[in-house]
């Protein structure tokens, strides 16, 4: 269950990758590669008119230009890849350090910016990691909250979530039908046209955790159960969810009506 | 013959640095399903014998090492 588990996953993950910025950053890495053995390059193949001062100088500001790759890394791949193009980076600075340069500490000069580069990258691929993951746990927590939403229009009961503070923060198509539109209304006024809270309210014990019921009758004769519990909203506030039913039919609401 | 203390570390450092990208690729051919060619133990024999370059082989006919792990 385990591998097939991992299978799916690397299969989602290579499905996601992206061949263009893949070789987009190998060619950065070929022409930082270049440009760093360019003075070699133009000694082999000759070319006196390219021998620039430049190109023989100490290779420190030329090793500048690995930062790009480096960091396009960090910004488009993982931290493991950010390792990867460090120690390739390291690996492409070892033959001048080792061969070609005349300057004193070459492989030191040369691995400790590869190294600083290294960390500088795979920090930026950390901190840019976290905020993918924070953004998707983001969409997850509203894509729930849509699904749960549309489960709640198309319920034959009426819904409504009521926050602390007595204000409706939604009501289904149902109730909508029952009593109108109440979204930021507060309930009390909705539900019982009262100007303050009801007597015996039971938001505060249901906010607090409580599940309870009771009836609830209207003057037009209807009779609602209605079925509370404690609902977390996608903003963290604990809020009340109710069902409304009525449990008169409609022959016993008009036999009671006035 | 001896070989000076400097070409000592010069090997030490050229060999942790192999080692190190062989072990990612060799890592990653481990989980992978398919790879280019379809044999795993030719990638392995690049990979171990021909010092960086085969790790550097290894990657451009599998940049989805450098992917995210989901």
């Amino acid at each position: 269950m385990s591998n097939t588990k991992t299978t799916r996953q690397q299969t989602t993950a290579e499905s996601k990758f992206s061949y263009k910025k893949a070789y987009i950053l190998f060619s950065m890495m070929a022409f930082c590669t270049l440009f760093y053995y360019f003075g070699e390059i133009v000694d082999a193949a000759g070319w006196q008119s390219l021998h620039l001062s430049f190109f023989y100088s100490v290779h420190d500001i030329h090793r500048l230009l690995f930062l790009a790759p480096i960091l396009y890394t960090a910004h488009n791949f993982s931290p493991k890849a950010v390792i990867i193009i460090s120690l390739i980076t390291a690996g492409i600075f070892l033959p001048r350090a080792l061969v070609f340069s005349p300057y004193p500490d070459p492989i030191l000069r040369a691995e400790t910016f590869a190294v600083i580069a290294g960390i500088t990258g795979y920090l930026v691929a950390l901190t840019l990691d976290k905020n993918r993951k924070i953004a998707r746990l983001e969409r997850t927590v509203t894509n729930e909250r849509d699904r749960l939403l549309s489960i709640l229009e198309n319920m034959s009961d009426g819904i409504m979530i009521t926050g602390p503070d007595y204000i409706i923060r939604y009501v289904n198509p149902v109730l909508i039908k029952e009593f109108g539109p109440g979204k930021g209304s507060y309930c009390y006024k909705y539900l019982h046209r009262a100007d303050k809270p009801c007597e015996g309210c039971r938001l505060p014990a249901l906010i607090s955790g409580e599940i309870t019921q009771w009836l609830n009758r209207y003057p037009d004769g209807k009779i609602f159960e209605t079925k509370a519990s404690p609902f977390v909203d996608t903003d963290g506030t604990t809020c009340q969810i109710s069902a409304f039913r009525i449990i008169n039919t409609p022959e016993q609401i008009s036999g009671q009506k006035p | 013959m001896l070989i000076e203390t400097e070409w000592i570390i010069r090997l030490l450092f050229l060999g942790l640095l192999h080692w190190s990208l062989a072990g990612i690729m060799l890592q990653d051919l481990a989980k992978r399903q398919k790879v280019a060619g379809g044999r795993k133990w030719v990638w392995a024999v690049l990979i171990i014998f021909l010092t960086f370059l085969g790790s550097l082989i290894y990657l451009l006919f599998h940049p989805q090492v450098l992917s995210r792990e989901e």
